[in-house]
């Protein structure tokens, strides 16, 4: 049995990421006019090389590597980086990029350190065309809205109040929150033809509920309170605490046996 | 916040304040009658009941806006505090729904006399959610109304909006009604016989119109794995994430100062005295014969081991004084009912049902929901889930049009303010 030496693509991965933050901060080498570009190319090499691994990853197994935390926030550094590299086309934040990158370099260490069983066995209930435009809709959004709330954080603690910042928050938002919805109703449309109704109100259900209605909070505020700064902010930030519980909190919740999401009993 | 200094509370327009003010009086409310109202009055709303309510209450919104919206009641229900403060407190509701399993034996007197752990059915729920859907057929309505009297133009960002907030209130509100019209009902079938009485939730019986017969019931397994446990702790070991191997006949890997192979493989075995032997009955289950060399001594080890089931002890390898390999019990791949239909009209027969593979008849949608799931790949019944939502397609209707929203919005994004 031929096992995917993770660690080499992880070295790789977060060598070329490196490559990009030098050349993003480094005085002597972001002085120079193609700095930027070379940042930019490392960043998507390191990326491409996340591809490499999830494509091989999902031969390996031969099912959809989208079952375990480990293989969400593989996904994660999967999106990040590309999220990041779209933004800095667009904006130009080098913290913005580097924060993305750095994040995707976090998840995959995290996945080295904590090394889980290549498993193929892949439940009934998963196996469906829904799962993985579910997931990755849904990953794609977490992504985005992680993006989000760094941007909320540094615009807490920086005082100045900074339009670019809100703007680009919005933005995210709205990317974010879309697939959120994507995510929700693509999960409401499986689970009638996995379980025979839409919703149920099952823990994991409900805490996607909640993420949701966190960001339609902050949607909903920033189109009647404009002159407001630190309060969309501060609401950003707490859709992501509730964003976060619903990632992986549920798991530590009393509710959490209730949940069919773990498909064990009848 | 819209409430500065200079407007005092209750004065036009309401903003934040008043909102939850008003809104947690509402859940107050509820409360008040969850707690001291007689308990078990379920209002049940039920065909035709539900569609004569959904047009009276639509009509009742359509009209009072259109007649009244000069009223400081209606100007508030337009406006944002009053949406935001819905979504905040739906949240604190939904929290505790999140947090406080949802089932009448959990917890004790006071998460039961609060109806902490009913929440979907608590007064307080359905007052927040009346406020909140209305609050939301409001603007819809408002931005209709400015389409078709030409105060708002006819644009995609408005034609989004009108999907999106139509959307999701004809969603909820239909998802509300239609709740109680939707049957979910469970059948056992035993091998070779027809059934036509299923069972409700409630334990309650239904004769069918049409007879199920159960012809024949398989599962599918993935091939067991072999695990290697620390004897003192009993935890599965990690050997850098590959500490668990799909057995086959010709799977050999390393662990630390061991070599393990496996020498020999039956899937379908049964203990026969200290070997195991291919087997084809009742109860068959896999077993390997483990070949484990210690690299440093060339000191061997070889015996079989098995995961167990309902007929047979499992059996572990103790192959030194910190560690044993063992079998793990094989996960289920497919389960899969072959079942004919009988109804008066029609017959219908070899007809494959599985997760996520359901099949209509007799409007209903039969679900594989179940099977003796401790005899595993030898259970002999199933069980099928039926279910009927006459109100299905006039959700997803609504669902729809959310979705073309929800793609007008992602290709928009914010509007860049006036
Ligand atoms: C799918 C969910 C929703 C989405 C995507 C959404 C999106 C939006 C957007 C993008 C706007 C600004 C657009 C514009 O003004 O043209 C808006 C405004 C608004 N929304 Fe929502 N919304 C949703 C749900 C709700 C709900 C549930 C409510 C009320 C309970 C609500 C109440 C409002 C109000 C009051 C406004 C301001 C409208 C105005 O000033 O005319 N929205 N919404």
């Amino acid at each position: 049995m031929i096992w995917i030496n993770f660690d080499i693509y992880f070295t790789v991965a977060i060598l070329f990421w490196a490559v990009a933050i030098a050349f993003l901060w480094i005085p002597i080498l972001s002085r120079w006019i193609y700095s930027q570009s070379i940042a930019i190319l490392f960043s998507l090499l390191g990326a491409l090389v996340v591809v490499l691994f999830t494509v091989l990853l999902w031969k390996e197994l031969d099912r959809p590597p989208m079952r375990t935390l480990g293989e969400t926030r593989l996904w994660y550094s999967l999106f990040l980086p590309f999220i990041g590299i779209v933004t800095f086309l667009k904006w130009r934040y080098k913290w913005f990029l580097s924060y993305a990158i750095i994040m995707a370099g976090v998840f995959l260490t995290i996945n080295l350190l904590n090394p889980e069983t290549y498993s193929k066995t892949l439940m009934p209930a998963l196996q469906s065309p829904w799962f993985v435009p579910h997931v990755v809709v849904y990953i794609f959004a977490y992504a985005t809205l992680a993006a989000s709330s760094i941007v909320a954080v540094k615009g807490l603690f920086i005082k100045v109040r900074s339009n670019e910042t809100l703007e680009l928050a919005d933005n995210l938002v709205y990317i974010g929150f879309s697939f959120l919805s994507f995510g929700l109703i693509f999960g409401a449309l499986w689970a009638k033809e996995a379980w025979g109704h839409y919703w149920t109100w099952d823990p994991k259900e409900t805490w996607a509920f909640l993420t949701w209605a966190g960001y339609l909070i902050y949607i909903h505020f920033r189109i009647s309170n404009v002159r407001e700064y630190k309060k969309p902010l501060w609401i950003l930030s707490m859709a992501f605490v509730i964003l976060l519980i619903c990632w992986f909190g549920v798991n530590y919740l009393p509710t959490t046996n209730y949940s069919v999401h773990t498909y064990t009993k009848y | 916040m819209k409430n500065n200094t200079n407007k005092h509370f209750w004065e036009s327009p309401w903003g934040y304040n008043e909102s939850f003010l008003i809104g947690f009086s509402l859940i107050f409310i509820g409360f008040m009658l969850e707690i001291f109202g007689g308990k078990n009055v379920e209002v049940e709303l039920i065909y035709p009941n539900n569609i004569f309510f959904g047009i009276v209450y639509s009509l009742v919104l359509l009209f009072s806006y259109i007649f009244f919206k000069q009223l400081n009641l209606i100007k508030w229900l337009l406006g944002v505090p009053a949406a935001i403060s819905s979504f905040v407190l739906i949240i604190i509701l939904v929290m505790v729904m999140g947090i406080i399993p949802q089932d009448p034996n959990y917890g004790g007197k006071i998460i039961n006399n609060l109806g902490l752990n009913k929440i979907t059915t608590h007064w307080a729920f359905f007052f927040i959610i009346f406020y909140f859907l209305t609050a939301l057929g409001f603007v819809t309505v408002k931005r209709i109304h400015q389409l078709f009297s030409k105060t708002a133009p006819l644009n995609i960002r408005n034609v989004g909006f009108v999907l999106n907030h139509f959307g999701l209130w004809f969603v909820v509100l239909t998802a509300l009604l239609g709740a109680n019209d939707i049957q979910h009902l469970k059948i056992k079938l035993d091998k070779g016989t027809p059934y036509n009485v299923a069972t409700t939730s409630k334990g309650e019986d239904v004769i069918l119109d049409f007879f199920i017969q159960l012809n024949k019931f398989t599962v599918k397994e993935f091939p067991s794995k072999l695990a290697i446990i620390d004897n003192v702790s009993g935890e599965v070991l990690h050997n850098n994430g590959k500490n668990l191997f799909e057995i086959s006949d010709s799977l050999s890997y390393t662990f630390k100062n061991y070599k393990i192979e496996v020498s020999d493989y039956i899937e379908n075995s049964a203990p026969f005295g200290k070997k195991y032997v291919q087997i084809l009955q009742m109860g068959a289950l896999p077993s390997a014969k483990i070949r484990i060399t210690n690299t440093d001594t060339n000191v061997v080890k070889e015996d079989w081991v098995c995961s167990g089931n309902f007929m047979y002890q499992y059996q572990s390898l103790k192959f030194s004084d910190d560690y044993s390999i063992l079998m793990t019990m094989p996960e289920v791949k497919h389960f899969q009912s072959k079942i004919s239909l009988y109804s008066k009209e029609t017959t219908e027969s070899s007809i494959d049902i599985e997760v996520n593979k359901p099949y209509d008849f007799g409007g209903y949608k039969i679900y594989q929901l179940g099977y003796d799931e401790k005899k595993g790949k030898w259970a002999e019944y199933s069980i099928l889930e039926l279910v009927k939502d006459p109100w299905l397609n006039i959700v997803y209707f609504g669902l729809y049009l959310l979705i073309a929203g929800t793609v007008i919005l992602l290709l928009t994004g914010k509007s860049v303010k006036q």
